[in-house]
């Protein structure tokens, strides 16, 4: 074991190239960038996760009692406003795709290092205003900003935070560009298109729905602003104004917006399970058309949030057809990973565990999306607990566990320190269960009429609350334990060899940590991306190095 | 003669400037969108009430529009001469052109000024002093409200790029600029051209309504 | 020398549209004037921005946008296009 005063002894990378303050607050170096994000977006998971947790305790009764009815409401809103813009949005990109992409091709940096900072900085002063609004009083709106509640009836700080997103949106149009400009213009030699590892490809397809989204919602939001500071009715009846319009240019948002949550996350999966299969992905070609689908497709089905809202009945026949045909390549990419582990030769370590997971509650999750697609079924299932349930086992049970998943694989290499298996195992197996503890129980509730965003229920169903706010409990543990054994492994773990997973991507042929220009020498691409022997056990890296 | 040094990530010079040609155009993708669904919502409310937009409009000073319109496509030329003069070596040259786009601009924000002036004797400022005129319904006040916040978004937009151009003005005369590497310039250029587009639209929109 | 035919082009079509606010054309009028600010839009794009001249990966750049707002402009048209317009109660 070695201890964090040899840290000054070791080759220099970029954790101990430089130790000031002002070379971390003024880094330019995307590995820095990514610790900086991680930072933030791990302490919005857990204001976001505070706010659960008081509404799950506030619900294991009928009456409420813990919380005032306005309190509640605006739990709920920080609860979604924190973890959507805050978290889920920046955490997979931000975090590991800032650390990696530049790696993963064979570049030194990304395109434009300085845009990369600046989009830290905004992030967190958007950052900063929605916790202003948020502790000033809050807001009451839920995360949705519905017109005309968000305009004209309620008294939160609904203009504070709208302007919070709107600058947050600047952050996340920063980290696109810059990626999807790296990916077109920096890859190293040898490294085509079709031998980008489907991490790349799937931060590319992220990235290019954040573009064409995000200004949608950034006007969108501007004009529920303006509506309210000036008192003009862009989206109110009495002047002319239309509340359904909001909705239509909301969702033209937020819709796509959730592909930018789980897009990320399907691209670890796609790293992760190779490598501890020992396999190639089943049908590469399949999983990077199916990316672009998602991501395309999922433009056209936002009038599904809309259903009971008002639009036409035939309106809403096409935006439900269109939600079924986005599950197709969503589905091919949960048979290709299946068909990956099929015959391969398994491992269990945490990161495996956390994508084992994800197969299964993305899996649920999507099958429920469907459920909800159905425009007959929503009738009934629209504003109840079946819809959070969904959202959440796609988003929680899918985009999170993949976030942990990532975070464990590239743990060796991000920090040069070793985690201990045991209790990543231990927090992965604790995750699943407080998980479905937790949000099994709301798919039941949904299903018997429970509606969202009240803060009582009729008695007969309380039952199903204490099981989904005991699993809450569990949850929460499993989220606080990486919290302790990560942070002890800075200090006290064995430190990482180059490639501990012995994986074959190009982030893996440098040194765990990298050094500030990532690679030595610039590498040239001979391979693709998992040329995985599950008969041996052996790889080859994507510049050829051999692993037995 | 300096020595052009490509920055870290880059491997030459020609890659650092393709980069930031790719760089600028996706970002011109985003601003299409915003500026889009503002428009989006414009079409909208105006097919739904055709009648008191049309009603509305009739009030726009046409001249202010026309006007600046032909100063911002006049720009355009005048900006794209500069960047072509520039790349031919010829500096001076290019810091008139560059400064006649500066004067475009300026002479445009002038007229908006005046315009705005005008609207508020007018009073259809709305949260302001907007009143309606007889026979005006409602929507003649939303037609208002997004005359103001497109014409200001583009105005906003303008004089960003109005401080760009001048930077990039300051350069040419430092000599930063040669024909192996002009990328800021010609970034600044496209940024520039975009911002005339955006009126292409708007112009139209906005002061061609209810005047037959 | 092309830009200043460009230009000329492009204050020909303003004046065009510009005249066509004023013959009582009905509601051909704001088609005809969308369609000349496209194509003005288009001449800015190709020769003032040099798209003529540009790889294909910045012309579709410049292209998406547009088409994205085509999505969002028409899937939301379908909705307004086929209510049944509810009686007031």
């Amino acid at each position: 074991m070695t201890s964090f005063a040899d840290t000054a002894a070791l080759p220099k990378n970029y954790l101990n190239e430089r130790w000031s303050v002002r070379s971390w607050l003024l880094t330019t170096d995307h590995k820095r960038i990514a610790l900086l994000y991680f930072a933030s977006i791990t302490m919005f998971f857990f204001i976001g996760g505070f706010a659960a947790t008081l509404i799950r305790l506030h619900l294991v009764v009928p009456s409420g009692g813990l919380l005032q009815p306005d309190t509640y409401n605006r739990m709920f809103t920080m609860h979604g406003v924190v973890m959507v813009w805050f978290f889920l949005i920046p955490s997979i990109p931000a975090t590991l795709g800032n650390f990696l992409v530049p790696l993963m091709i064979g570049a030194r940096d990304l395109a434009f290092p300085r845009i990369n900072l600046a989009s830290w900085y905004v992030f967190n002063v958007s950052g900063a205003m929605v916790l202003l609004a948020l502790f000033m009083g809050g807001i009451d709106s839920g995360w949705t900003f519905y017109t005309p509640l968000s305009t004209t009836y309620t008294n939160g700080y609904v203009t504070l935070a709208l302007l919070a997103v709107f600058i947050n949106g600047f952050s996340t149009l920063m980290t696109a560009l810059n990626f999807v400009v790296t990916v077109h213009k920096m890859r190293a030699p040898g490294m085509s298109w079709f031998r980008l590892p489907l991490f790349i490809w799937a931060l590319y397809a992220t990235s290019i729905v954040m573009l064409l989204a995000t200004p949608v919602l950034a006007m969108t939001v501007l004009l529920v602003a303006l509506e309210r500071m000036a008192g003009v009715g862009i989206f109110d009846p009495a002047l002319g104004g239309d509340p359904l319009l909001f909705q239509h240019m909301f969702w033209f948002y937020s819709h796509p917006a959730v592909y930018i949550m789980i897009l990320p996350a399907m691209g670890v999966i796609s790293e992760v399970i190779p490598c501890f299969a020992r396999k190639p992905v089943f049908g590469y070609a399949g999983m990077t058309y199916a990316l672009m689908a998602i991501a395309v497709i999922g433009f056209l089905v936002w009038g599904h949030h809309m259903f009971t809202a008002g639009i036409s009945v035939f309106s809403a026949v096409v935006f439900s057809l269109m939600s079924f045909l986005v599950a197709v390549p969503s589905a091919i990419k949960v048979f290709n990973w299946t068909a990956t582990l099929h015959k391969g030769r398994i491992s269990f370590q945490a990161p495996m565990l956390y994508a084992l997971g994800f197969i299964g509650l993305f899996t649920v999750g999507g099958l429920t999306g469907l459920i909800v697609a159905t425009a007959a079924l929503d009738i009934h299932l629209q504003d109840t607990y079946f819809v959070i349930a969904h959202f959440h086992y796609v988003m929680v049970g899918g985009a999170v566990s993949a976030f942990f998943a990532g975070l464990h694989y590239w743990w060796p290499k991000i920090t040069g320190r070793l985690y201990h298996e045991i209790w990543a195992q231990i927090a992965a197996g604790l995750m699943f269960l407080g998980f479905n503890l937790t949000f099994f129980p709301q798919f039941i509730l949904g299903y018997l009429g429970m509606p969202r965003r009240y803060y009582t229920y009729a008695p007969e169903w309380q039952v199903w609350n204490v099981l989904s706010s005991a699993g809450a409990s569990i949850l929460a543990v499993a989220y606080l334990m990486p919290l302790f054994y990560l942070s002890w492994s800075l200090f006290r773990a064995e430190r990482a060899a180059p490639n501990p997973w012995r994986a074959t991507g190009l982030e893996w042929q440098t040194t765990s940590p990298p050094a500030e220009d990532n690679f030595s020498r610039t590498p040239t691409v001979t391979e693709g991306p998992y040329e995985y022997n599950s008969s041996t056990g052996g790889c080859v890296a994507q510049n050829g190095a051999l692993y037995e | 003669m300096r020595i052009l040094r490509p920055a870290t990530q880059f491997a030459t010079i020609a890659q650092q400037g393709e980069v930031a040609h790719l760089g600028i155009w996706v970002f011109l993708a985003t601003e299409i969108m915003f500026f889009g669904a503002l428009i989006f919502t414009y079409v909208t409310y105006r097919h739904l009430h055709p009648v008191d937009f049309a009603a509305a409009a009739a009030h726009t000073e046409l001249w202010c529009g026309t006007v600046n319109a032909v100063l911002l496509l006049t720009s355009s030329l005048t900006m794209v001469l500069g960047i072509d003069a520039c790349t031919a070596g010829r500096r001076r040259i290019a810091v008139r052109w560059l400064a006649a786009t500066i004067l475009l601009g300026l002479g445009f924000l002038g007229v908006k000024s005046y315009e705005y002036v005008a609207d508020y004797h007018e009073q259809v400022v709305p949260a302001l002093n907007f009143i309606f005129r007889h026979g005006e319904h409602p929507p003649a006040e939303l037609f208002w409200v997004f005359y103001f916040i497109a014409t200001l978004l583009h105005a906003v937009h303008m004089t960003i790029g109005l401080g760009l151009v001048l930077y990039m003005t300051y350069r040419v005369c430092r000599g930063d600029f040669t024909r192996f590497y002009r990328a800021p310039l010609e970034v600044v250029g496209l940024y520039w051209s975009f911002v005339d587009t955006v009126w292409i639209f708007l112009f139209p929109m906005l002061y061609l309504n209810g005047r037959s | 020398m092309s830009y200043i035919i460009g230009w000329f082009v492009l204050l020909l079509l303003l004046g065009l549209s510009t005249l066509s606010a004023f013959l009582s054309l009905g509601s051909v009028a704001p088609l005809l004037q969308f369609a000349i600010a496209v194509t003005q839009a288009g001449l800015v794009f190709v020769l003032f921005m040099r798209l003529r001249d540009a790889q294909a990966l910045p012309r579709i750049f410049a292209g998406i946008g547009f088409f994205w707002l085509a999505l969002l402009f028409v899937m939301t048209a379908i909705d307004y296009a086929t209510r049944s317009g509810m009686p007031q109660p």
